[in-house]
């Protein structure tokens, strides 16, 4: 138990519940020593990594599963043989006929070359008696007429009338040939010439692996894109970078170049060390108070001593850090292949440069918020910026004709500094940031 | 808790220096908090803690110890009845008083703020700050000493007709 004694309890009764308010530079400090900005975060370079996953997937997601059959065809054995396709619009409502007595309601055809297999491993139905088509009246029809007409050896029309008191045109003609396989006409049965369809040929029929005719007429585009990104800065952390660009897309086959002009925003942090002098104790000395000499032993001197504290300008510094912003005009340029072009989808690679000017900076400055302290001077530790700037840009662009002429593009993108993005300090090493985000736009094809 | 790191420190900067150290301890170390006394009270011996690791690592003149100062200062120090008297008249303000115990050498301070603030007995002090018994003892003297001192010394200043001895 302590020993009571008044200064103590003067002190004590004092200081019991006696509250400071603390400074907002503290809680500031504290925060950023119990969440300290991370100059790596994970979680940046995993959602990159997740995009470019889910742009690279999409195409099979948004492609409905009938669609899996316009994949390469394999060629099958046997001869191949080039002809035409004479479809109904409606082939479920057309039937089979051998006693030629089925009355057909369809009247309207579609008719397009095709290769086909001249024996067919499994052919469907009987060759030699196949049907054809029906029509209604041949006379209106512009496309079995001129078939009807070049060849009728090979035809047996027949007609399958059912009363109709009202309408003529209610009868129903049905026509048949004979074609190796139900719906296939022999190029040999009828002249190509009449029938007035384009030819195709047996390697244009194979060759093309993903065909896309929306895709086949875009060959010059014009977009806007927006640009979220984050910076991965060395040693300071990661920062945000916003920007937005118009490009120009040309594209020839697979292969597309692609230039703009954009705007960027960009954050670093800007670390100062903020040099100051305060008075403080560095010590005690001992002064003596008084002497009392013994009379009986004049050689014994005994004295009485202070410590007295002794007070010297001390140095200290704190580092700030300040949010600074830098703008640039970019301008990009990159080269890209269209590795996958399918039915409204597109995924293409790219990679190229892009320069960029800094054309607005905005670096706050710093307040020295200690009142009895005297400062000495403001050293900055971040150097400055360059004002241009070279990086190689690469990255994977998912895109999605929503109609004929505007597409939607959502491409992960990768960034790498080719030159310094600081200027020179002795000791200090020049840092080439890299940049992951996703570049989101729309495109106008010409 | 700022006002409790004043008291161990010499300035206020120190101060909040240690008390940033002390809350990262506080945010750290909270799932050791057993409920068994008030979180106010944990907090606080947390930031006394704090306040001694930053004395004994800025710690830059070890004490003085000398057995006939010691007895020199318990001698001169045996006067009770003179602090009744002094602190019965007082009326200083909390603020002046904190700024005694922080122009307090730094030994004298933490002695005299874990002796007489915060009831530590002498053992427990020569054990938080590595020093012996008889070197926490006559800290606390001096400290005390120089404190009623730095009273007398602001009674003059306010010219109150009290004469005293020390």
């Amino acid at each position: 138990m302590n020993t009571r004694n008044k200064i103590d309890d003067l002190f004590r009764e004092a200081m019991t519940g006696y509250q400071v308010e603390p400074s907002i530079g503290l809680w500031r400090r504290i925060e950023r020593r119990f969440f300290p900005p991370s100059k790596y975060r994970p979680s940046g370079l995993i959602t990159s990594i997740l995009l470019l996953i889910v742009a690279g997937l999409m195409p099979w997601i948004l492609i409905p599963a009938n669609d899996q059959a316009e994949k390469e065809p394999t060629l099958p054995a046997g001869n191949i043989r080039e002809g035409y396709l004479i479809q109904s619009d409606n082939p479920e409502q057309i039937h089979q006929n051998r006693n030629y007595k089925t009355d057909l309601p369809e009247r309207t055809f579609s008719i397009k070359p095709v290769v086909y297999l001249e024996n067919p491993v499994d052919p469907a139905g009987d060759p030699s008696a196949q049907f054809l088509a029906s029509i209604t009246d041949p006379s209106e029809d512009p496309a079995i007429f001129p078939i009807l007409s070049a060849n009728q050896v090979d035809y047996t029309l027949s007609l399958e009338r059912e009363p109709d008191p009202v309408s003529f045109y209610a009868d129903k003609w049905l026509y048949r040939m004979p074609s190796l396989r139900s719906g296939l006409m022999d190029p040999g049965s009828f002249s190509t010439d009449i029938l007035s369809v384009p030819h195709i040929s047996l390697t244009s029929a194979f060759s093309p692996k993903y065909e896309n005719d929306y895709f086949r007429k875009a060959e010059i585009s014009a977009g806007i894109n927006f640009n979220p990104s984050i910076v991965f800065y060395d040693p300071n952390p990661y920062n945000k970078m916003l920007g937005a660009e118009a490009v120009i897309h040309y594209k020839i086959s697979a292969f597309s170049i692609m230039s703009g002009i954009g705007f960027s925003r960009m954050e670093d942090i800007g670390s100062y060390q903020v040099n100051y002098k305060t008075k403080d104790s560095v010590g005690f000395y001992l002064r003596v108070v008084s002497f009392t000499v013994d009379p009986r032993n004049p050689g014994q001197i005994t004295y009485v001593l202070e410590e007295e504290p002794i007070y010297d300008s001390v140095p200290h510094y704190i580092i700030e850090d300040k949010t600074n912003y830098y703008s640039y005009i970019d301008i990009p340029l990159a080269f890209g292949y269209t590795f996958l072009q399918k039915s409204r989808v597109s995924l293409t690679a790219s990679a190229g440069v892009k320069f960029s000017v800094l054309v607005d900076k905005q670096e706050p400055t710093v307040d020295f918020w200690i009142s009895d302290a005297e400062l000495i001077d403001i050293e900055r530790q971040v150097p400055a910026r360059m004002n241009t700037n070279w990086r190689f840009i690469a990255g994977l662009d998912f895109g999605y004709l929503f109609t004929e002429k505007f597409s939607l593009h959502l491409e992960p993108v990768f960034e790498q500094y080719i030159s310094p993005v600081y200027a020179k300090q002795p000791g200090y090493k020049p840092r080439k940031p890299y940049v992951t985000g996703v570049r989101a736009g729309i495109r106008y094809n010409f | 808790m700022l006002g409790v790191c004043m008291r161990y420190c010499k300035n206020r900067i120190d101060a909040e220096d240690v008390m940033q150290d002390g809350f990262i301890k506080v945010f750290t170390q909270i799932h050791k908090f057993r409920r068994e006394g008030s979180l106010e009270g944990w907090i606080k011996r947390i930031m006394i803690n704090a306040a001694i690791d930053n004395y004994q690592s800025n710690l830059k003149y070890s004490f003085h110890e000398d057995v006939s100062e010691i007895v020199q200062s318990a001698v001169m120090d045996d006067h009770p009845d003179e602090d009744d008297d002094l602190a019965d008249e007082l009326n200083i303000s909390r603020e002046k008083l904190m700024e005694m115990i922080q122009e307090l050498p730094d030994g004298y301070r933490m002695v005299f703020n874990l002796y007489a603030i915060e009831s530590y007995n002498h053992k427990d002090i020569a054990s938080l700050l590595g020093i012996s018994e008889n070197t926490s003892k006559t800290q606390l003297l001096k400290a005390r000493k120089a404190l009623r001192k730095k009273i007398e010394a602001l009674l003059q200043h306010n010219h109150v007709n009290r004469v005293t001895t020390i």
